[in-house]
């Protein structure tokens, strides 16, 4: 069998088309559901940081944990459909990256280390609560952004923006409306996830039908 | 020196093979996936992957999930060898 150069092409250009269309569809298919159960979480969280802040303490655990676990159902549904070896991969990065927040979480909170002395992190940078607080907020709503920005190097562009988009909106409420930051994150953070979330699902169904 | 393959050079066929390689190990996709995936009807779908499966390049499973038929394919690791050698061979003509 032999065929010219130009067709060869061709036919490459076909398969790293049929491979994109795949990772993307790969990439998509759990995250709309995934992205609205954490905007929804942002949404919570951060309007209870705003208006109860001794009370957001303790919503934050369930919320997160409450998050974890739909997030895997969502990913073990999108298995029905699509079954790969990159779909396991993805979640096993989110468990990691889940781990290295809690061990920041853990950290930025230690009192003490053995032999040490330890101060807490709005302690050691010399602010208020409150500013520490929405300090450790920007930093851990930007751990997942990173992520997106990241991973859409390889499950298209559209994760890429998401995650520069957020990070901008947590940027620009960190340094311009430090009053209402939090309330500032539950509707810009939250509400962009929930809409990009939204978007996906609506993309999905229409491509390729309820699952 | 690799060679090309006609089975799989076909244009429909080479995007289902590069779609099921995509998917990498333990592969799996759903019929109705792949062919919105691909953009192929059903009947025409449905007659590449014979074909790729009479090679056995591909498995075809039916089955029932929520009572609903399901058919699914896979890539066999003669198809994998196979795509992976057609793709070298496409390479080679270009270098």
């Amino acid at each position: 069998m032999n065929i010219t150069p130009q067709e060869a092409r061709d036919s490459l250009a076909q398969i790293e088309d049929a491979l994109t269309q795949t990772r993307n569809a790969i990439g998509q298919g759990a995250s709309g559901g995934i992205l609205i159960v954490w905007g929804a979480i942002w949404a919570l969280g951060f309007s209870a940081d705003q208006f109860a802040p001794k009370m957001a303490q303790s919503i934050w655990p369930f919320l997160i944990l409450g998050g974890a676990l739909a997030s895997w159902i969502c990913g073990a549904r999108s298995r029905s459909r699509i079954q790969s070896s990159i779909a396991a991969r993805i979640g096993i990065f989110w468990l990691v990256l889940f781990a290295y927040a809690a061990l920041w979480f853990f950290l930025l909170h230690a009192e003490s280390r053995p032999g040490h002395a330890g101060l807490q992190f709005n302690e050691l940078i010399g602010q208020d609560d409150a500013a520490a607080q929405q300090q450790l907020g920007a930093f851990f709503a930007t751990i997942p952004m990173f992520a997106y920005v990241v991973g859409g190097l390889w499950l298209g562009r559209f994760f890429i923006w998401l995650g520069a988009g957020v990070t901008v909106l947590t940027i620009a409420g960190y340094f311009f409306v430090p009053a209402w930051f939090n309330l500032w994150m539950a509707v810009t953070g939250g509400g962009s996830l929930i809409v990009a979330g939204a978007y996906i699902r609506r993309f999905w169904r229409q491509t390729y039908g309820p699952a | 020196m690799a060679q090309l393959n006609t089975v799989i050079h076909q244009p429909a066929r080479l995007r289902i093979m590069a779609s099921l390689a995509a998917l990498e190990e333990k592969p799996q996709i759903d019929f109705s996936t792949l062919g919105k995936l691909l953009k192929l009807t059903d009947g025409n779908l449905g007659a590449h992957l014979q074909t790729l499966e009479e090679a056995g390049y591909i498995t075809i499973r039916k089955k029932f999930v929520n009572r609903k038929p399901r058919t699914d394919i896979s890539m066999t690791a003669k198809g994998r060898y196979e795509f992976a050698e057609h793709v070298a061979a496409l390479k080679q003509i270009l270098s």
